[in-house]
């Protein structure tokens, strides 16, 4: 579900969460950052959406949810949607292996909305550092790590 | 070393007492663990929702944005704090501690009451068929036991729902009732709810005592049914979808009310054979056996005030409970 008009050219985000209430008030502070965002209910949903026309910069996530939970989620995202950071909105642990991934974040529920803005921009500058430093690699032909 | 137990002895007048070294040992009970870790969740997202929507609120006022939003965030604040309360109170029936005072009650009225409401909300008002006899006035809170009704109600209703209503395909709630009615199921209810009197149990029974007189109301489903192993743990916190589901107390919350009340609640059920639930309730000890013949069939059973309904038997179980 898409809480508001994109503005032209805004940045997609997924909010994948199973309680609608959190759901609803993460896309509407993200939509007030100005990000064109889409609302999951559940981890297949946000998949849906990331085969989609529209590049997603990031997914904000749950952990625990049914079916598929977060962790599952993001394993799926980081094999098939390479460069798609993932920031967990979370109780539940998860494993440090997971977030040694520098395109994997955490953050603990209950958060605050500074907390997330501060975790999601750190996220998806991380990202596009790590972007950086691949296609460099790429294109100069250097050894790889 | 002296028999003289240590703890009495008079600080410095004698030998040092001897010591007993102890490992201190992590708690060793899984179900203890899930339902720490279960409310931990639900107790998180609602703290979640409530500094987000105060952040929100706050930078909208901040930034002399229409109140018309703020007064939205505030009223899910409060609507957030309100699910909280009604968690702590989860917890106190599933501790078998009912907040509110135990009342005589009929429970041919309680339930026949409650027939209505789940007519109302069902997809499929004919899917439960009430067979409500009279029986003996039973000790219990009344908004507790519409609790229990309910509660049962919706996972028979779960475990034979042939409606795609979980988008996440997920099986039924905490009954642990799984898979749905077979395609071939024949038609009519597909949950039958029974209240009659307990038939006394025979006198070599261990049982018998208390609940030889008695209530006994069944809940049976045509769904999938559980092994002895699922049925067995069916009423454990968070036992079978984990915290996820947000909704892994209610059959906990049943097992807490009844036993409470000095009750029984067994599972008799069999993989691909469908459920019966059943509690059983002592009679009232000093109130009358079985109300008259003469008197009305649903007579109102307190002066208490009907509550909502906590669980609502026929919403899409995805929207059920709180998360």
């Amino acid at each position: 579900v898409a809480v508001a008009a994109p503005t032209e050219g805004a940045h997609r985000i997924v909010v994948v969460d199973d309680d609608p209430g959190i759901r609803l008030v993460l896309g509407r502070a993200l939509a007030r950052w100005g990000y064109d965002v889409f609302l999951a209910g559940t981890a297949k949903d946000a998949l849906e959406a990331l085969q989609g026309d529209i590049d997603v910069v990031a997914v904000v996530s749950d952990v625990a949810m049914p079916a598929m939970d977060g962790l599952d989620l993001a394993g799926e995202i980081l094999r098939h949607h390479a460069g798609v950071p993932i920031l967990f909105l979370t109780g539940s642990p998860v494993s440090a292996h997971l977030l040694a991934n520098p395109l994997v974040g955490l953050l603990g529920k209950p958060a605050r909305v500074s907390d997330v803005r501060v975790a999601l921009d750190d996220l998806i500058e991380r990202t596009s550092v790590a972007a950086a430093a691949v296609s460099g690699r790429s294109d100069g032909g250097g050894p790889r790590s | 070393v002296s028999a003289a137990p240590w703890a009495g002895a008079p600080v410095g007048t004698g030998a040092a007492p001897a010591a007993v070294r102890t490992l201190v040992r992590s708690h060793p009970d899984p179900a203890v663990t899930r339902l720490a870790a279960g409310v931990a969740h639900d107790v998180n997202n609602v703290l979640a929702v409530i500094t987000l929507r105060a952040d929100l609120a706050l930078d909208g006022v901040r930034s002399g944005a229409p109140t018309d939003e703020a007064v939205e965030d505030l009223t899910a604040i409060i609507g957030a704090a309100v699910r909280a309360a009604e968690l702590t109170e989860t917890l106190l029936l599933v501790a078998g501690r009912p907040a509110a005072p135990a009342e005589p009650l009929d429970l041919r009225a309680v339930v026949g009451g409650l027939r209505s409401r789940v007519e109302t909300a069902a997809v499929v008002p004919t899917a439960v068929d009430w067979d409500l006899h009279p029986v003996p006035t039973v000790l219990a809170p009344a908004a507790a036991v519409e609790r229990v009704v309910l509660a049962l109600v919706a996972n028979a209703l779960d475990a034979t729902s042939t409606e795609t209503l979980d988008p996440t395909g997920a099986a039924s709630a905490d009954s642990a009732s799984t898979g749905a009615a077979s395609p071939g199921a024949p038609a009519g209810p597909r949950v039958v709810v029974r209240l009659a009197p307990a038939p006394p149990a025979p006198p070599a029974e261990p049982t018998a005592g208390p609940l030889a007189t008695g209530v006994r109301l069944e809940i049976s489903d045509r769904g999938g049914g559980m092994t002895p192993e699922v049925a067995a743990r069916a009423a454990e916190p968070y036992a079978h979808h984990g915290p996820a589901a947000g909704r892994g107390l209610e059959l906990a919350v049943v097992l807490g009310i009844v036993t409470a009340a000095g009750g029984t609640l067994e599972i008799e059920s069999a993989a691909g054979g469908g459920t019966t639930v059943r509690v059983t309730l002592p009679a009232a000890a000093a109130a009358p056996a079985t109300p008259p013949a003469s008197a009305p069939a649903l007579a109102p059973p307190t002066p208490s005030a009907p509550r909502p309904a906590p669980t609502d038997p026929a919403r899409p179980r995805g929207e059920r409970g709180r998360r």
